[in-house]
């Protein structure tokens, strides 16, 4: 089984999108995507109407296709408590989402996001935070792995998915190393040969997640990356869905 | 299938999965590449890009499928006389870094260059990057090419194909839609099912496959084409037939 732990919905005819990303998807041999929300949409910091727009839209499209989506809950951690448990109880407990997404908005060193991280441990869902080590456009309080890595450390008990592995380099790959509770998605950038074998080498290919990040980006591509790899087929196997449904709790 | 979009050599910042030119053609022939235009990458940091050239291009005769492409920098007065070494060593065209050996396109030492490749029609490649911007070592930001620049050296000489390598997507729309002699390649165009959006918008007769190896996998150039719904012809134009009518290619069979 192949799953794509991150693609996002177009919040602007987003079932005529959705129907393309499906049906490309599967093309390829996909089964499943994880719509994580089309998280820049009203820009980098959106507001709870916002937010409860965006997860509108996923929980709609995650019923249309119930067999091939599996919705991600979009927050913002600079919102009250009592707003995020609402959301999140309507997502992750109403609709059964799988994880949590984090994106730009607040850095992951921010002790705002504790209250999320200690929920996603409650219930057991993991968070997909957003990283990248750019050295140009880097958004006021965006993420890059260092931050992940303290994220983890203070919740060393929830699972967070660090997107972004080309954004996140070889650097990125070494700063999450110590925390095994961390797992990288293969997304992010072009194909840049030699990462995915790096990440194999470093962090285990259990700790490794086919993601593509499409529509901006390329299903093709993106899984070029994972087949074009001098890894084993095993570790193929584990990068492009088995280490997902385990980690989603997919039978 | 002809890659116009292929390095050899050494790159500070990546570890790549060639060190050889054996290595390479094979690599390349695994893929189903059955010839692709080979530069020098050490050309790029070398103050003077013939010690790169010179390195690399001699090698190539061993490797029919590998065609010598070669590295110019018209800032060094030495300019023709590497260019003159580049031909005598079978340089099918002339690749320029103009973001790494800092001018501008619009400079009169292009223009002399790009007068010597009219006259003996051969086609003008432009490094538009070699990596994602953001993602490069801090102490070494490099921008990419502005694609004006590049149409209106391209508008000057229409005559002479300019292929723009690792365009992004807007960009090589852009480039072509503004010209009649800017060609494309697909390495770093990417949106979903990215060769079927770019026929959309821009002819194929003026996309090119290139795979940016070994910077990029080659597999995720060649999985755009194979995932493609576009008419055979279009295909064929991409992978083949347009390189092969730009620079008269002739021989083996893709």
């Amino acid at each position: 089984m192949i799953i794509d732990i991150h693609t996002h919905p177009c919040l602007d005819r987003p079932f005529e999108t959705m129907e393309t990303i499906i049906r490309s998807a599967k093309k390829l041999g996909i089964d499943k995507l994880c719509l994580l929300g089309d998280v820049l949409y009203f820009g980098y910091e959106p507001t709870p109407g916002q937010i409860r727009q965006i997860n509108d839209s996923t929980i709609a499209i995650v019923k249309r296709y119930p067999d091939t989506l599996i919705g991600f809950c979009f927050l913002n951690p600079a919102h009250s408590k009592e707003f995020i448990f609402e959301e999140i109880n309507r997502c992750v407990i109403g609709e059964k989402f799988k994880g949590i997404k984090l994106e730009v908005a607040v850095n992951a060193r921010d002790r705002r996001l504790d209250p999320i991280l200690e929920k996603a441990h409650e219930l057991k869902v993991p968070i997909l935070h957003h990283s990248w080590y750019k050295v140009v456009d880097k958004k006021p309080n965006e993420s890059d792995p260092s931050d992940i890595a303290d994220l983890a450390s203070r919740f060393p008990e929830v699972n967070i998915i660090m997107a972004h592995l080309s954004g996140c380099g070889i650097r990125g790959v070494l700063d999450i190393r110590p925390f095994p509770n961390v797992y990288v998605d293969t997304s992010g950038s072009q194909p840049i040969s030699g990462m995915v074998e790096y990440a194999v080498e470093k962090l285990g290919a259990e700790r490794i997640l086919f993601g593509s990040d499409v529509p901006g980006r390329d299903f093709s591509c993106q899984l070029g990356r994972i087949y074009g790899a001098k890894i084993g087929e095993k570790q193929r196997r584990l990068i492009l869905g088995t280490n997902a449904k385990r980690l989603l709790g997919i039978k | 299938m002809i890659d116009v979009n292929v390095c050899f050599g050494h790159w500070p910042f990546q570890k790549f999965p060639y060190s050889t030119l054996r290595a390479l053609n094979e690599g390349l022939k695994k893929e189903g590449i059955s010839q692709s235009l080979v530069s020098s990458l050490d050309a790029v940091l070398y103050p003077d890009p013939d010690w790169g050239n010179e390195s690399l291009l001699p090698g190539l005769s061993f490797y029919p499928n590998l065609m010598p492409v070669g590295v110019v920098n018209p800032l060094l007065s030495n300019w023709r006389e590497t260019l003159e070494r580049c031909i005598g060593w079978e340089a099918k065209a002339i690749k320029i870094f103009p973001n790494y050996h800092s001018y501008p396109l619009s400079s009169s030492v292009v223009t002399a260059l790009i007068n010597e490749l009219a006259g003996r029609k051969m086609p003008l490649l432009v490094q538009m990057r070699l990596e994602d911007e953001r993602n490069q070592y801090p102490l070494l930001k490099v921008s990419g090419v502005e694609i004006e620049e590049v149409i209106k050296l391209a508008n000057h000489f229409p005559e002479v194909p300019v292929f723009a390598l690792c365009p992004y997507f807007e960009e090589a729309i852009d480039m072509v839609k503004n010209s009649t002699n800017i060609y494309v390649d697909i390495s770093f165009v990417e949106i979903l099912n990215t060769v079927s959006a770019l026929l959309k918008e821009i002819p194929a007769t003026r996309v090119l496959f290139g795979s940016h190896t070994p910077f990029l996998y080659t597999r995720s150039a060649i999985m755009k084409i194979k995932a493609t719904e576009i008419h055979r012809k279009d295909l064929e134009a991409i992978t083949h037939r347009n390189i092969r009518r730009l620079m008269k290619l002739e021989g083996e069979k893709p």
